[in-house]
């Protein structure tokens, strides 16, 4: 449970990804890496691993990330493909080697940095896992990632010194419940709207509220009556955003602190406070209307997801849903197949942002999964139409 | 982050640490008039980790939150089982994810300890309680640290020191501390000084039972090497002799008081912890056992009155016990029945026998014209009961040289004896 929830802290092979943008000087490096002509046909080769990554083959995955490498050993991309399918088959061994090598050929790159943290992380090295962020950081001041890992680390250390302290059972959960958060998941080709995605995000993330706020809010007088168990979320930004979120919008200190007890996590606020928090319309009552129509379908397919109630989760989808890949029978049955029967499922949805025209509508949202121990937010966007007073979709992407 | 620390800083200036709390306001109200020594001896070599601790505090309170970071995680590595230190890493831990130091509201949240991390030694203490009894430990650290006793100063009930008694130990209650002294013909000086635990109910033991530390002056008995002990006790322990005989008069019972050691999984237990007995970490106690004899005296007061040894020499000279003191060496000399009798309290001159008793243990001792006291050490204690004076008498008798102890008591006005006994 533990290890399974630090391994979804694993930097995945979408998020790499981002690193191609020449947008810093790691970028630069990378694009570098990857100049050469074989760029096309890894990419070809990285989204085939990652596809069956998506469809939980990891022997299968394994299989042809080897392959791969075997004709072109430089691939940094395989290469830490490697490291995390490794990962995922629990060789931590063998991904501490991948990690470590690449980190060594490439400390420009903070994510095999960070992946090697959470790797020693599951293995109770705790502080080791801290000094490999600290140097992630030190390399990439920015990489957001790390920096929330590191809060995280340091919660969970703190947690286990209290712990060691008084004698106290050591209640992780008690302490930090942001190990779910992960940001940098981010399937999909990192086109330039992810990356965009990718920084406003944790600003607009309502637990991640700017420094100034979230740190005098919990500050009690000695005898106070005690914080709620859930600590404010580590204040990871590192910096501001540069494009400040339009839905929720921090509150004042003041509010924010009050607040930010209940909601250190955004799952709590279902999807509800996005969409309160919506920019008041500026359209007629009709488009409204229909905005609060496809958001209540949006919240309905979720919590058919959580419930696990297929038959309502079916329902959502348009009869004219065109599954990626695949045959909307052949989809039914996977989806089946990956849903009933899980440990209970946590789908909740945030910033969900809604547009409509006419009869279609499209809703954009982070989707944050959990289930067991596997734990994950992706941006996700549903286009839908209108079908007789329901709204049903007709398309899901993920990551843009 | 976590190195961008201009938030941290903020934080600390807009906010006290939690568990730092009253460090400062400590140290103002019990300050000795602000005299600092700079007392080094090589016996706190042996505490090192709390020197580590109280530097890391100070480096807190200069706000070089970096520094003490790095420093408390590597004493922490080092030193696991100091809890004391683990609470302040949690909250340094915890400031660098931009929270709030949480140790109480965990604390709160139990009602008892967790198997998995309850000592030897505290299981009885529920979180909450164990939380204050970490911060007050901290907070007494460093208030010994920056508040020693200013040099060549004595506790006042070490009224005169024979040469015979090497060393001294005075525990001062309200400072969790243990101070030792060295004595020689240059008088006492302080050698080192540690932290210790007292009674979970704290002082002023009266009964069996009451978890209360003695108040008085006692003195070492044996010595019990660890290895004979519980693991509760560590490295070994020093015995001293309460209930004395004014506990006696007083009514007092219950039994082995000890100096101690902490089992191995704590490196020290919070200032009220123990069933009555003196607590101190096991290099420190191993120090004491090393260095200290039988009948060193053991001074347990709740607050130490501190004065310059020019004072017990003046308080001496002032003090009308001391003539009576002779009085008593003339009339055993001169065999002078009636005026001995007229030294001793009505609970020793009782019965006839009780007063053949006493002669022939003191005869033991030699032909009483010849009783010749070679060397004297005196200790006063003074509480509501009443003001006394133990009286160590050296006679010179050869190898084997006997000491008389009696306790002595003022009653009206007077001085007598209540009680005495000849320790060979």
């Amino acid at each position: 449970m533990f290890l399974a929830s630090v391994l979804s802290l694993l930097s995945k092979p979408h998020a790499f990804s981002r690193w191609l943008r020449p947008v810093t000087t790691a970028g630069l490096i990378c694009a570098t890496a990857f100049g050469s002509g074989l760029v096309q046909a890894s990419q070809t080769a990285v989204a085939e691993v990652n596809q069956l990554l998506e469809r939980g083959k990891v022997n299968e995955a394994a299989q042809r990330v080897q392959s791969h490498l075997k004709k072109n050993s430089n691939d940094v991309q395989m290469r830490f493909l490697q490291g995390v399918i490794a990962a995922e088959q629990q060789k931590f061994d063998q991904a501490i080697q991948i990690f470590t090598a690449l980190t060594q050929e490439y400390p420009g790159l903070p994510e095999p940095y960070n992946n090697l943290a959470v790797l020693y992380a599951a293995k109770g090295e705790e502080r080791k896992a801290t000094q490999v962020l600290e140097q992630a950081i030190r390399t990439n001041p920015s990489y957001a990632t790390a920096h929330e890992n590191l809060g995280d680390l340091y919660a969970r250390m703190a947690s286990d010194a209290y712990a060691k302290a008084l004698q106290l059972d050591n209640n992780r959960k008690a302490i930090q419940p942001k190990l779910a958060l992960i940001k940098q998941i981010f399937p999909g080709q990192g086109a330039p709207v992810v990356i965009a995605a990718a920084t406003a995000a944790p600003a607009s993330a309502p637990a991640t509220a700017p420094v100034a706020a979230s740190v005098p809010a919990p500050v009690p007088a000695p005898a106070s009556t005690p914080a709620p168990a859930s600590a404010p979320a580590p204040t990871s930004a590192p910096t501001p955003a540069s494009a400040p979120a339009p839905v929720s919008t921090p509150a004042p200190a003041a509010s924010a602190s009050a607040a930010a007890p209940a909601a250190p996590e955004v799952q709590t606020t279902k999807a509800t406070a996005a969409v309160a928090a919506r920019p008041a319309a500026t359209k007629d009552a009709a488009d409204s209307q229909a905005i609060a129509a496809v958001e209540k379908s949006v919240l309905a397919w979720a919590n058919a997801w959580e419930q696990q109630n297929m038959q309502a989760y079916y329902n959502a989808y348009s009869s004219r849903f065109e599954p990626q890949g695949s045959t909307l029978a052949a989809w039914k049955i996977e989806r089946k197949e990956r849903i009933v029967g899980k440990p209970a499922i946590t789908v909740t949805v945030n910033d969900l942002k809604t547009s409509v025209q006419g009869e279609r509508a499209t809703a954009s949202f982070r989707q944050y999964y959990a289930s067991g121990g596997y734990k994950a937010t992706t941006r996700k966007t549903l286009r839908l139409q209108r079908e007789g007073d329901k709204w049903r979709i007709t398309r899901e992407e993920t990551g843009r | 982050m976590p190195c961008n620390l201009n938030h941290f800083s903020a934080w600390l200036r807009s906010h006290r640490l939690h568990t730092l709390l009253g460090l400062a306001v400590v140290t103002s109200c019990l300050s000795w008039g602000g005299v600092a020594s700079a007392n080094t001896h090589s016996s706190q070599e042996l505490a090192r980790a709390e020197k580590r601790l109280v530097e890391i505090l100070a480096q807190i309170e200069r706000r070089e939150i970096n520094e003490a970071f790095r420093a408390v995680t590597e004493l922490t590595e080092e030193v696991p089982n100091f809890r004391a230190a683990q609470l302040l890493y949690a909250d340094l831990l915890r400031l660098r994810t931009g929270a709030a130091p949480m140790g109480e509201q965990l604390a709160q949240s139990q009602a008892s300890p967790s198997k998995r991390n309850m000592g030897v030694a505290d299981q009885s203490i529920a979180p909450s309680e164990f939380y204050q009894g970490l911060k007050n430990e901290l907070q007494r650290r460093r208030q010994a640290s920056m508040d020693l006793p200013p040099p060549g100063m004595i506790p006042s009930n070490f009224l005169h020191l024979g040469p015979n008694v090497r060393h001294a130990i005075a525990v001062d209650a309200s400072r969790s501390r243990l101070y030792v002294f060295a004595n020689g013909p240059q008088g006492m000086t302080l050698l080192g000084n540690f932290y210790v635990t007292v009674g979970r109910n704290g002082v002023d033991k009266r009964a069996e039972g009451d978890q209360r530390t003695p108040l008085g002056v006692y003195f070492v008995g044996r010595q019990i090497p660890g290895e004979r002990l519980p693991e509760l006790y560590g490295k070994g322990a020093l015995t001293v002799n309460y209930p004395n005989d004014w506990d006696r008069v007083q009514g007092r019972t219950g039994s082995g008081i000890w100096l101690h050691g902490v089992p191995s999984d704590q490196f020290a237990r919070v200032p009220q912890a123990s069933d009555g007995c003196v607590v101190l970490s096991n290099p420190d106690i191993a120090f004491l056992m090393a260095s200290i004899d039988r009948r060193t005296p053991v001074l347990i007061a709740d607050k130490l009155n501190w004065v310059t040894p020019q004072w017990t020499i003046q308080q001496r000279k002032k003090d009308s016990f001391m003539l009576e003191i002779e009085h008593w060496q003339t009339a055993w000399r001169q065999g002078d029945t009636q005026r001995l009798n007229s030294l001793y309290s009505a609970e020793m001159t009782g019965g006839a026998d009780l007063l053949e008793k006493r002669r022939s243990r003191l005869s033991a001792v030699g032909p009483l014209s010849k009783l010749a006291v070679d060397e004297m050490s005196v200790y006063n204690w003074q509480e509501d009961a009443g003001e006394i004076r133990i009286v160590n008498l050296h006679i010179a008798k050869g190898n084997s040289s006997p000491t008389v102890r009696q306790y002595w008591r003022k009653n009206a006005g007077r001085w007598q004896i209540f009680s005495e006994d000849v320790l060979s």
